[in-house]
């Protein structure tokens, strides 16, 4: 379906055509290049970092630990230095930063530097870290500790007709942005500019200006960015920190420009997780108590880990309701890199868990996995495990059923399970499978998943965020905030919110460059919080700049002045909103936001709104699997999305094709291990993310249910689809093989080795 | 005096064609770096820095533009782009396997730079045409020419093993002679990879095949990415071969395959799948043919 | 070593060395930075080009084999007269996102509208496009994009009329 002209993206075309400059495309004169000498220890003390005496230092700039002035990354914890300086904690941490005027030699320097280590143990198993006599954070290597408790356990247990228990694990997962990270400084004299592919411009800036210790102004520019996924929400302030180091210290511009592998094997991942849970259930299936414990490994230092085990303990339950819970979840410290914020940000893991813990009741009890779901699926008025009761915008049900009825689920799961059973009869007795060349096994799964819009509990209300609008010579409203572009279409929504709110046409709406200087913080770009949170003071921007104009034009022509659909009408006069604003061009309008006073959060007993409202959604997997090969694909993709309104509804079926096959490769095809804790990638080339060939077939659809606080009723979007679509695929191999899959990815390989057991303890 | 910059000293040659070529090869006392179409050499990063004389193999009409389709066969440039293979009508009809094989290596832009005589001197396991050239007992035309001849190799006499082939001494690849299998002979070819496009095969299996009288007449079946050289599955092959295509005949080579081959566990796939799957595979071509 | 050769028509004569990659030459020494590097590898097809009338990889041609070559990269395609319906096919399904693959994937839309007969099936585009990859859209209005192309005979022919005065 094509789009309207309204919804064009207003970046497309010269994205297209190569008119777009990002970070590497700029041309700084007199710009030299830094490169990041590592660790090549999971954990280690260093003895001393050597230069090569018969090597010329001067034409290069060196940078450790002892050149910063604040040594620690501004974050949550600020455990992590920019470069360590005594004991390294994973393999591939900063140690020593080098500039020079080409790569090349940056390059050649590095080989003439030595750092002598003395390895230590480390940890490398997250279900070790709390009891081990390593200490890597705190007394126990807990990041953090969450226990969230409702109702009573004991009622559910003594109540259950049965107890379903599962293990789960899911790995890491590596955001693969198409450009790499990449960042440049430009010193000045008092100042440091910062340039780069980055999400959150005001975390560089607070972190930076931590650095220097409040030395240096520092000011931010957001390049246009080629990808992030919340892998360049983190991890660019520490980038940005070692190029204006080499910066300040070198009196040269500098680019850290990372290369694909060096991206692959230092970045944040999404955090690996262990669930153990256990459902107490009645006869029918519903849900009488969950009793959850989960585990995310957090890397070497905190980064983001408190807040993305926040989300992940919050959405464990899923898209159901429970009577009693109990929640138990720690992030632990090992000696790995950093797991950091990655779009769903602990959601799907937590989702993950719930949906195969329903698959596990739907094959204990004997009931079709969408029946048990039906039965517990969460509905207006009920309360969430942090005895949330969800007042409005609750879309479950109606998620979930619209899915089940557009993909015909039902009668195809009964139709596969009869095509199934000749293949599946044959590969149990070791015969050839297939009676036609293009045989394979047909599956069908679905998931129930949601996302709390917006950032976790009293989040909104300590960042405040705020917004500018003015008025150009032009008379176009010109937007200055610190929402960035990364890909999912923020500059498109935004000039869509202004001037939907103002109906003038988008094309008036101008936005001013993402810069710390310029624009005001409206908080970062993440947690799907741009269009619901950011938007809405655009809206109410709007309604301002319309009061504003009224009033003036009042104070001046004595006439009463009424705004309808972009014209002014007092007394006979009609006057055009471009009129009136280039009449009174600079009137600016600030605006910040404030959480609704009707959301409340406690966020140290965990009672309350953790999310000011959910996204919901539901999707059905249709897959194949080939009984020669046990490859594994996708064919047919079905979601329906519910995120209040819809903004741009091309675009954000875009989001939700693009999320679901991320989601996708989460489920089949993205894997990394851990070699002696380091990472056994080294790019595209053994870190699989789906091609054209592995895309499915999408049919998305969005329902509206408007949510009274956000901008024309929207919530947020950007995460959600990515929540359930490793779930719905596991769903359905779940349904072929009738077998448990607990883990993610689920590789070919795994599938043979199930049919191996099988073999052996059925044949 | 200290200096930080490296040593620039590579040569380029650019042979305009075979005699060029071949004094350059036998007068260049150093170890020469051929060059095709560069799609595994440029990204073997330390073979690539360390290269000090490099020989640009497309200038080379005879290696770059060959493609001669001859009564039983063809004769194919060892630097011809895989994609001209993968048009020509000739090719398709009378080699589908080796198109196939083609098609399914890389992407088009890889397609349109890599060659045959690339994929052999890469010696890869996971080279994807070669189980397919081994099939077809392609013969590798290797110079410089001694006496205007070419030297005539199999496959398995340059391939030795990964990353290891006989071509010592400057010596090349020049071209590929392909004679073509029978008209109604039985082809299979299949490549499991991690996904579909942009794969490096985890296992691959080509078989070509053909019946008289109901019987196996000629059988060759080479697994790729299974044994450390390509090679064909000869004990396999001899179970089959002067047999008739019977169910029980097709799981005693299933099972014969799975012996025949040694396949490691790296990250791309295990011992296990590569083993099992091999024997899949071989089982599915071989029920193919019997139902055709 | 000294390179004489052809980009987007203009004849370019550059001093570099033999083992520079086409992609640097072109972003570094010839300020054409529409052509992006997303690994280096040939694997993500971000850095495709024209390279004497056929799409490859800017990221595994070395600078050796560039003398007397014709190399066509999207600063040239979009000076060609069948790109505007290619950019608006792209634009009108919503086919852009982060961006940073799309230079790539715009050359080999154009490469694919050339090889291959028409029209396509979507698998046939599937394949087509299998050597470009994107992280943010799931590829299916890309396709859709290229689907409708595809079946528009004019924007055929005149890519094909395109390709003998471009290259």
């Amino acid at each position: 379906m094509k789009a309207s002209p309204k919804e064009f993206r207003v970046d497309a075309a010269e994205k297209l055509s190569g008119a777009t400059s990002y970070i590497r495309d700029e041309q700084i004169p007199g710009l030299w290049y830094g490169t990041t000498v590592r660790s090549p220890h999971p954990r280690a003390r260093i003895r001393e970092i050597h230069l090569d005496p018969h090597f010329d230092w001067n034409t290069v700039t060196i940078v450790t630990a002892q050149d910063i002035p604040n040594n620690y990354v501004a974050m949550l914890e600020n455990d992590m230095p920019f470069l360590a300086e005594k004991v390294v904690n994973y393999v591939g941490e900063p140690v020593a930063l080098i500039a020079a005027p080409t790569r090349a030699e940056a390059e050649e320097a590095k080989k003439h530097l030595r750092v002598d280590y003395e390895p230590l143990p480390a940890i490398l198993d997250m279900l070790e870290a709390e009891k081990s006599s390593i200490k890597l954070f705190g007394e126990n290597n807990l990041f953090k500790e969450i226990v969230i408790e409702k109702g009573n356990l004991e009622t559910a247990r003594e109540k259950a007709a049965a107890v379903v228990e599962l293990e789960a694990r899911t790995g890491y997962q590596e955001h693969l942005y198409l450009e790499p990270q990449g960042m440049i400084a430009i010193p000045e004299k008092d100042r440091v500019i910062l340039k780069g592919s980055l999400q959150c411009p005001y975390y560089v800036k607070n972190a930076l200006t931590t650095m220097f210790a409040g030395l240096k102004h520092i000011t931010v520019i957001q390049a246009p960015t080629g990808g992030a996924f919340g892998g360049k929400e983190d991890f660019p302030s520490l980038l940005a920190g070692h190029a204006a180091l080499l910066a300040v210290k070198s009196g040269h511009p500098i680019a850290m420009f990372y290369d694909r592998e060096e991206d692959v094997q230092v970045t944040t991942k999404r955090h690996p997780s262990y669930h153990h849970d256990v459902a107490y259930v009645d006869q029918e299936g519903c849900l009488l108590g969950l009793d959850l414990h989960l585990w995310l490994d957090g890397g070497a230092y905190c980064t983001l880990s408190q807040v993305v085990l926040a989300r992940a303990a919050l959405t464990a339950t899923g898209s159901y309701y429970v009577p009693n819970v109990r929640i138990h979840a720690k992030a632990v410290a090992t000696n790995t890199v950093p797991s950091g914020a990655f779009r769903g940000f602990g959601g799907p893991q937590a989702v993950f868990a719930m949906e195969m813990l329903m698959e596990k009741i739907a094959q204990r009890l004997g009931l079709p996995p969408h029946e048990v779901r039906r039965k517990n699926l969460i509905k207006e008025g009920q309360d969430t495990a942090t005895e949330q009761v969800l007042k409005y915008s609750v879309s479950a049900r109606e998620t979930f059923e619209d899915v089940l009825q557009e993909s015909d689920y039902e009668q195809k799961y009964r139709q596969y399970q009869e095509w199934n059973k000749p293949i599946l009869e044959k590969l149990r007795k070791g015969e050839y499978p297939k009676s036609n060349r293009h045989d394979r096994l047909r599956g069908i799964g679905l998931a129930a998943f949601l996302h709390g819009a917006g950032f976790t509990g009293t989040g909104e209300n300590k960042i405040q965020g705020k917004i500018r609008v003015e008025l150009t010579a032009e008379g176009k409203p010109l937007i200055f905030s610190a929402q960035t572009e990364m890909g999912q279409g923020e500059q498109t929504a935004f000039r869509k919110i202004l001037s939907d709110a103002l109906y003038i046409d988008r094309d008036d709406v101008l936005l001013a460059e993402v810069n710390t200087d310029k624009v005001p913080d409206s908080g970062p770009t993440v947690a799907s919080r741009t269009t619901m949170v950011v938007g809405s003071l655009l809206v109410d921007a709007a309604e301002e700049i319309i009061q504003q104009l009224s009033y003036r034009l009042k104070e001046e022509q004595g006439v009463q002045f009424d705004y309808r659909r972009g014209y002014f009408y007092g007394g006979e006069q009609i006057l055009s909103f471009r009129e009136v604003a280039q009449k009174y061009a600079g009137l600016t309008v600030e605006k910040q936001y404030h959480h609704p006073p009707i959301i409340k959060f406690d966020d140290i007993r965990w009672k309350g709104d953790a999310y000011p409202v959910f996204s919901w959604a539901a999707a059905v997997a249709e897959v194949e699997v080939d009984p020669v090969t046990f490859e594994i694909r996708v064919v047919r993709y079905f979601t329906t999305h519910e995120i209040g309104k819809a903004i741009n509804y091309n675009q954000a079926v875009a989001q939700i094709e693009g999320g679901s096959l991320q989601g996708i490769g989460y489920a089949l095809y993205e894997k990394i291990k851990l070699q002696n804790g380091k990472f056994d990638i080294s790019g595209f080339t053994d870190y699989i993310i789906p091609a054209t060939t592995e895309t499915p077939e999408f049919q998305v659809k969005i329902l509206e249910n408007p949510y009274p606080f956000g901008p024309f009723g929207a919530k947020g979007l950007g995460e959600l689809p990515f929540v359930g679509a490793a779930p719905a695929v596991l769903s359905a191999l779940w349904m072929i093989f009738g077998k448990e899959f607990n883990h993610l990815p689920v590789l070919p390989e795994d599938l043979l080795q199930l049919f191996s057991k099988q073999k052996n303890t059925e044949g | 005096m200290k200096s930080n910059q490296p040593l620039n000293s590579e040569k380029v040659f650019r042979p305009a064609n075979l005699d060029e070529l071949d004094a350059l090869a036998a007068q260049t006392a150093e170890g020469v770096t051929y060059v095709a179409g560069a799609t595994d050499l440029l990204v073997q990063e330390e073979r690539w820095k360390s290269a000090r004389i490099l020989v640009d193999l497309t200038a080379v009409k005879a290696l770059h533009a060959t493609l001669e389709v001859r009564e039983n066969g063809v004769l194919i440039g060892a630097a011809v782009p895989l994609s001209r293979l993968i048009r020509h009508p000739l090719i398709r009809e009378r080699l589908p396997i080796l198109v196939e094989t083609c098609r399914q290596i890389g992407s088009v832009q890889i397609q349109n730079r890599a060659s045959l005589g690339g994929n052999i001197a890469n010696a890869s396991p996971a080279g994807d045409t070669l189980p397919v050239l081994s099939v077809l007992e392609a013969e590798l035309r290797i110079g410089p020419r001694q006496n205007g001849e070419f030297e005539k190799l199999s496959l398995d006499q340059v391939m030795l093993g990964p990353g290891q082939t006989s071509l010592n001494g400057n010596r090349y690849i020049a071209q590929i002679f392909i004679p073509f299998p029978p008209r109604d002979a039985f082809w299979y070819f299949r490549k499991v990879g991690q996904r579909q496009a942009l794969a490096i095969s985890k296992v691959s299996l080509a078989v070509l095949g053909k019946k008289k009288e109901e019987k196996i007449e000629e059988i060759r079946i080479c697994p790729g990415s299974v044994t450390p050289q390509i090679v064909r599955a000869q004990k396999t092959e001899s179970l089959l071969r002067g047999q008739p295509l019977t169910e029980e005949r097709i799981e005693k080579a299933r099972a014969a395959i799975e012996c025949e081959v040694s396949p490691i566990t790296d990250i791309r796939s295990t011992t296990e799948y590569r083993r099992r799957i091999t024997g899949e595979l071989l089982r599915e071509a071989l029920y193919l043919w019997l139902r055709n | 070593m000294e390179i004489e050769f052809k980009v987007n028509g203009e004849n370019v004569k550059i001093d570099v060395s033999p083992k520079k990659r086409l992609l640097d030459i072109l972003r570094e020494d010839l300020n054409l930075t529409g052509t992006k590097e997303g690994c280096g590898k040939g694997e993500c097809g971000a850095c495709t080009v024209l390279f004497n009338g056929e799409r490859v990889n800017s990221c595994l041609v070395p600078a050796l084999q560039l003398p007397g070559s014709s190399v066509v990269t999207v600063e040239g395609l979009r000076r060609w007269k069948s790109y505007p319906a290619i950019e608006r096919a792209y634009v009108e399904h919503g086919a852009v996102q982060c961006g940073f693959c799309m230079t790539g994937f715009a050359m080999s839309t154009v490469a694919l509208l050339k090889e291959q007969t028409f029209p396509l099936s979507r698998e046939e585009i599937k394949w087509g496009l299998g050597g470009n990859l994107c992280r943010c859209t799931g590829y299916s209005k890309i396709l859709d994009a290229v689907e409708e192309i595809s079946h528009r005979d004019d924007i055929l022919e005149q890519v094909h009329e395109d390709w003998q005065h471009e290259i």
